[in-house]
C-alpha cells in the first residue's frame, strides 16, 4: 500500500508538534501540582485572611473559562511591558486552573482525615510542616490520587488552547497542515489529520483512565 | 381465638394456593427442596423458622419475584407462569421488610400511582379510595407525608395499605415488623390482625410468635429449605413434634 | 501605548455595551440549547448503558470514551473543519451547539448512569409486586427518582457546558469571548474587557451554582431521597 505523498512530511510535524504539546503539559503538570499541594495546604491551616485569598483564587480561576484566562494574559503582558514566550503564556494559563482545582482536591484530601490523627502528631512533637509530611499527606493521597489523575488528563487536553497563541503543538502543527493542503492542493484531508489528534490523545486519555482504575483498587485493597 | 370471617364461609374446592415440590437454587445453593404447601381462601398462614430456611424466598416465588428450578406453583388453579407476569401480581399483594415506599411521592400518591398508571383509573377516584386505605389503617392525616417525614411503623402502614389499593386476593407479609423499633411493632400488627379478622387471605414471614397463635389459622415451620412441621399454632408452638422445631423455639425465647 | 502606566477607561465598556451585549445573549442562547441537547443525550445513552440495552449501551460507552477523552477544542475544530470533507457542511452556529451538545451528553451520560444505578432497588421490586411493568416502572418510578439524584452532577455538567462555550470564538461564532477579544485586539483595553468577561461568567457560575444548590435543597427539605 503506498501512501500519498502529503502524509510524510506532515506527520514529521506532528510529531515535533507532539513533542511541544509533551514539553507544555509536563511543565504544565509538574507546576499545578506543586501549586496545587501548596495552596491545598494552606487553605487548611485555619488563618482566616489565607482560607478567603486561596478561596478566591480558586473560585476566579476555576470560574472562568481557560480561554478567557489565556487571552487575558495574553493581551496582558505586553500591556504591562513584560513579554513572555506564547508557550510560556499557555502554560501560566492552564496553571492557573490546574492548581485551583487540584488546591480543592488536596484541601478536601487534607480535611476529610480524621481529627485524631492531627492531633496525635501534634502531641508526638512533630511540628506543623512534619506533620503534614508524615502524617497526613501519606493518608491524603490514597483519596487524592484517582481524581487528581483525572485532573492531570484534563491538563494534557488544556495543552491544545497553546496552538490558539500560536504554540506549534500538536493540534497547532495539525491545523497549519490543513491549511497548507488546502492552499497547496485544494483538499483539506481535515478528516484524516483531525482524526489522528483526536486519536492520540484518546489514547492517552483513556491509558491514564485505566491506570486510575487500577491505581484505585490497588488503594482500596490496604 | 376469635372467631374469623373464613370460618363462616364453607371452604372453596381448591385452595387459593398451592405449592408443589418446588426447588430454587442460587447457584449451587439449594435453598428450596421440595416445598408442598397450600393457602386457603381466608386462611391465614404464619411461616417461622431460622434465617436462611428459604421462608422469604418462597414468598417471594408466590409473586414470581423468583423464579422455581422445580416444581410448580398454582394460583386460582392455574400455574403462576401461566399468567402475564404483572397481571399475577395485581393479584398478589407483597410487603416488604424494608418498606419500600417510592421516596419521590407522598404517601397519597405512593397509593395512587398504580391503579392510575396500570388501570389508568382517573385519579379522583383512586384518590378517595386511598383516603379510605389510608384511614383504615389509622393514618388518614398523612396522606400529604413523604416516606421520609413519616416513621417506620407508619411507613409500614402506608405499604400495606398500598398494597390493598390493587385489592389483591392474597397478600404476602414479608418479615414485615423485623426492621422496625420494637415499639412501632404493635401498630403494624395491629393492621395485619384487623386485615385478617376481614377474612383476608395472608401468607406471613415474621418472627412474631404471639402475632402467629392469636392470629394464625395455621403455622409453617421450615429448616434448611424444607418444612419441617406445620399444623394449628397452639399444636406447632406449644407442643411441637419435631425435634428441630423444638430447638427452634427454645431459641428464640431466649 | 507606551504610557508609564496602564490607566483602567471604562468608557470601552460603556461604548461596546450593544455589541456586548449580543455576544453575551449568543453566549446564553448556544449554552441553553447545548445544555438542554446535553441533558437529554445524557437521559437516554445513561439509562442505555445502566440497563444494559444491547448495542444502545456499547454504542454509548464508545461515545462517552471519545468525547471525554479527547480536547473539547479538538471535537470543535474536528465538527467545522472536517465534517465538510464527509459531506455534512453545518454553519458556524449549528456546529457551536453541537459541540457543546456532544461534549456535555458524554458527561451527563456518566451521571444519569450512575443515577439509574443508585435508584433504589426495593423501590423498583415494590412497584414490580404491585403489578407495574417495566416500562411503567422506569417511567414513573426510576426516572423521577434519577432524576432528583442527577441533579447535582447535572447542574454542574451544564455549568461547564456554559464556561466551554468560550471556545466556540475560535470559529468565529459571535459569542462574549469572541466580542471582547476582538474589542481588545482593535482597542488595546485588556483589563476592561477582562473585567467585563471576569464580573459576567463568575457572575453568571455563581448564579446557577446558587440557584442548583437552592433547587437540590428544595428536593431534600420535601423529603426525597438521600433522606429516606
Amino acid at each position: 500500500m503506498t501512501m500519498p505523498t502529503w502524509v510524510q512530511p506532515v506527520a514529521t510535524q506532528m510529531l515535533h508538534g507532539l513533542g511541544a504539546t509533551a514539553e507544555v503539559a509536563a511543565v504544565s503538570i509538574a507546576a499545578s501540582v506543586v501549586l496545587g499541594l501548596a495552596l491545598g495546604m494552606l487553605a487548611t491551616l485555619g488563618d482566616k485572611m489565607l482560607r478567603l485569598v486561596i478561596g478566591a483564587y480558586i473560585e476566579l480561576w476555576r470560574g472562568l473559562p481557560v480561554i478567557v484566562t489565556l487571552f487575558f494574559i495574553f493581551f496582558a503582558l505586553p500591556a504591562i511591558e513584560l513579554t513572555l514566550p506564547p508557550i510560556v503564556a499557555a502554560e501560566m494559563a492552564i496553571v492557573l486552573w490546574g492548581s485551583a482545582n487540584l488546591a480543592v482536591l488536596v484541601r478536601g484530601a487534607i480535611e476529610s482525615i480524621p481529627r485524631g490523627q492531627f492531633e496525635a502528631a501534634a502531641a508526638i512533637g512533630f511540628s506543623w510542616p512534619k506533620r503534614m509530611v508524615h502524617i497526613i499527606l501519606p493518608q491524603a493521597l490514597r483519596r487524592l490520587l484517582p481524581p487528581a489523575l483525572g485532573i492531570v488528563v484534563i491538563l494534557i487536553q488544556l495543552t491544545t488552547i497553546s496552538s490558539l497563541i500560536g504554540v506549534h503543538d500538536f493540534l497547532g502543527v495539525a491545523r497549519l497542515s490543513i491549511e497548507r493542503l488546502t492552499l497547496t492542493t485544494g483538499d483539506t484531508h481535515a478528516v484524516p489529520i483531525l482524526g489522528t489528534v483526536l486519536i492520540v490523545y484518546f489514547a492517552i486519555s483513556n491509558t491514564l483512565n485505566a491506570l486510575s482504575r487500577w491505581l484505585e483498587r490497588r488503594l482500596q485493597v490496604q | 381465638m376469635r372467631s374469623r370471617a373464613s370460618e363462616q364461609i364453607p371452604a372453596s374446592l381448591r385452595p387459593l394456593v398451592e405449592v408443589r415440590g418446588v426447588k430454587k437454587r442460587f447457584g449451587s445453593n439449594e435453598v428450596l427442596k421440595g416445598i408442598d404447601m397450600t393457602i386457603a381462601g381466608g386462611e391465614v398462614v404464619v411461616i417461622v423458622g431460622p434465617s436462611g430456611s428459604g421462608k422469604s424466598t418462597l414468598l417471594r416465588c408466590l409473586n414470581r419475584l423468583e423464579g422455581i428450578d422445580g416444581g410448580e406453583i398454582l394460583f386460582e388453579g392455574r400455574s403462576v407462569s401461566d399468567y402475564r407476569e404483572h397481571d399475577l401480581r395485581q393479584r398478589i399483594g407483597m410487603v416488604f421488610q424494608q418498606f419500600n415506599l417510592f421516596p419521590h411521592l407522598s404517601a397519597l400518591d405512593n397509593l395512587t400511582i398504580a391503579p392510575r398508571k396500570i388501570h389508568r383509573t382517573a385519579r379522583a377516584v383512586c384518590e378517595a379510595r386511598a383516603h379510605e386505605l389510608l384511614a383504615r389503617v389509622g393514618l388518614a392525616a398523612k396522606a400529604g407525608s413523604y416516606p421520609s417525614q413519616l416513621s417506620g411503623g407508619q411507613q409500614q402502614r402506608v405499604a400495606i395499605a398500598r398494597a390493598l389499593m390493587m385489592e389483591p386476593r392474597v397478600m404476602l407479609f414479608d418479615e414485615a415488623t423485623s426492621a422496625l423499633d420494637p415499639e412501632l411493632i404493635g401498630e403494624v400488627l395491629a393492621v395485619m390482625r384487623q386485615l385478617a379478622d376481614d377474612g383476608m387471605t395472608m401468607a406471613v414471614v415474621t418472627h412474631e410468635m404471639q402475632f402467629a397463635r392469636e392470629v394464625g389459622n395455621r403455622v409453617v415451620f421450615m429448616d434448611g429449605g424444607q418444612i419441617v412441621e406445620q399444623g394449628r399454632p397452639d399444636a406447632v408452638l406449644l407442643n411441637p413434634v419435631e425435634p428441630r422445631t423444638r430447638q427452634f423455639l427454645k431459641r428464640i425465647s431466649q | 501605548m507606551g504610557e508609564a502606566g496602564y490607566v483602567f477607561m471604562p468608557q470601552v465598556i460603556w461604548l461596546h455595551l450593544p455589541q456586548l451585549a449580543q455576544g453575551l445573549l449568543r453566549t446564553l442562547g448556544a449554552s441553553a440549547l447545548g445544555i438542554v441537547a446535553a441533558a437529554l443525550i445524557g437521559l437516554v445513552f445513561g439509562a442505555a448503558r445502566a440497563y444494559r440495552v444491547p448495542v444502545a449501551s456499547q454504542v454509548a460507552a464508545a461515545y462517552v470514551a471519545l468525547f471525554r477523552g479527547t480536547p473539547i477544542l479538538v471535537q470543535i475544530f474536528f465538527l467545522y473543519d472536517a465534517l465538510p470533507e464527509l459531506g455534512i457542511r453545518l454553519d458556524v452556529a449549528e456546529v457551536a451547539v453541537l459541540a457543546l451538545a456532544l461534549w456535555g451528553g458524554s458527561y451527563n451520560t456518566e451521571n444519569f448512569r450512575a443515577a439509574f444505578g443508585a435508584v433504589p432497588g426495593g423501590a423498583l421490586q415494590a412497584a414490580a409486586a404491585l403489578g407495574m411493568p417495566a416500562h411503567l416502572r422506569f417511567a414513573w418510578i426510576a426516572l423521577p427518582i434519577a432524576f432528583r439524584l442527577v441533579l447535582p452532577a447535572l447542574g454542574n455538567t451544564s455549568i461547564s457546558v456554559l464556561k466551554d462555550s468560550a471556545y466556540l470564538s475560535v470559529i468565529a461564532f459571535a459569542e462574549l469571548t469572541y466580542v471582547a477579544t476582538n474589542i481588545v485586539a482593535t482597542e488595546f483595553r485588556v483589563f476592561e474587557m477582562f473585567a467585563v468577561l471576569a464580573v459576567t461568567y463568575l457572575g453568571m457560575v455563581l448564579l446557577l451554582s446558587w440557584g442548583l444548590s437552592r433547587i437540590t435543597a428544595h428536593l431534600a427539605a420535601r423529603g426525597t431521597v438521600g433522606d429516606a
